[in-house]
């Protein structure tokens, strides 16, 4: 049984309504190659310091996945969304700082275009950043292949994730229709519970085949 | 009106942790309903020859 922390990602993207159909395929993606999603989203404690939960989740994650794709001026205030990057440095200082058991800790780093970064972050340069365009199908597919470097396990095709991943959202509506939820108003830990029963109960799981532990 | 006369407060599935049954429950009830639409779907189909 592999620990909960070799299968635990932590999620560090934008959480705006305009980024939410990356953000689901990311969090299914995840899933459905029998890993854990893990997100600054998925405890909403007041009496919790944000820092302190963002760092406290990195601890628990030896994977991270990265969108720094949206840290354009913000319309209102004109001034740049910084937090992907600095979540980005703190998982790449816990890496570096962390001890023996944070030294294999993994990086997926995305962006719209593979070379924009080198304008507004060239200190990570040398490493293999992605581009995802902004579409959910080029994300699932990348997410998926750079995941299977890092598994044990055999993963599913990105084709076949992306077509169970189009399957789940014509019948993601219905499912919360019936436990009275709102679909647009998941919560993390909601949208990734619902996720894990549907794949469970729909062909193609590989949580059966990897012998991820639940945490 | 006084306190005691208000309607209990019942709980809603809109609060807490979701439990896992009750997901597993939804999935199964709209994936039947899916099934049998793709079934009637195809037996309204004219047979080939």
């Amino acid at each position: 049984m592999r620990p909960a922390y070799d299968d635990n990602v932590f999620i560090n993207c934008p959480f705006d309504e305009a980024y939410r159909p990356m953000f689901r395929a990311l969090v299914f993606t995840v899933h459905a190659c029998g890993m854990t999603a893990r997100s600054a989203l998925e405890v909403d404690n007041g009496a919790e310091v944000r820092i302190e939960k963002i760092t406290r989740i990195i601890g628990q994650c030896r994977h991270s996945i990265h969108d720094i794709s949206h840290t354009d001026a913000d319309a209102a205030s004109g001034l740049p969304r910084m937090n992907m990057p600095f979540e980005l440095g703190l998982f790449l200082g816990a890496k570096r700082y962390g001890g023996p058991r944070h030294q294999s800790k993994t990086c997926i780093i995305f962006d719209r275009e593979r070379y924009r970064y080198q304008q507004f972050l060239s200190d990570i340069a040398g490493q293999d950043i992605r581009a995802h365009r902004n579409d959910p199908a080029e994300l699932i597919r990348s997410v998926r292949n750079a995941l299977a470097t890092m598994r044990p396990a055999r993963l599913p095709s990105g084709q076949l994730i992306r077509e169970q991943y189009e399957a789940f959202l014509l019948e993601v509506a219905d499912v919360c229709a019936e436990m009275q939820l709102d679909p647009e108003d998941l919560g993390h830990r909601d949208l990734a519970e619902v996720i894990i029963a549907w794949l469970e109960r729909n062909p193609g799981h590989p949580r059966s085949i990897s012998g991820a532990a639940d945490e | 009106m006084p306190a005691n006369q208000w309607p209990p407060i019942q709980p809603t599935p809109l609060k807490g942790k979701l439990k896992k049954e009750d997901i597993i429950r939804a999935v199964e009830k709209v994936k039947a309903a899916r099934l049998k639409a793709e079934a009637e779907k195809a037996a309204s189909r004219p047979a080939s020859k």
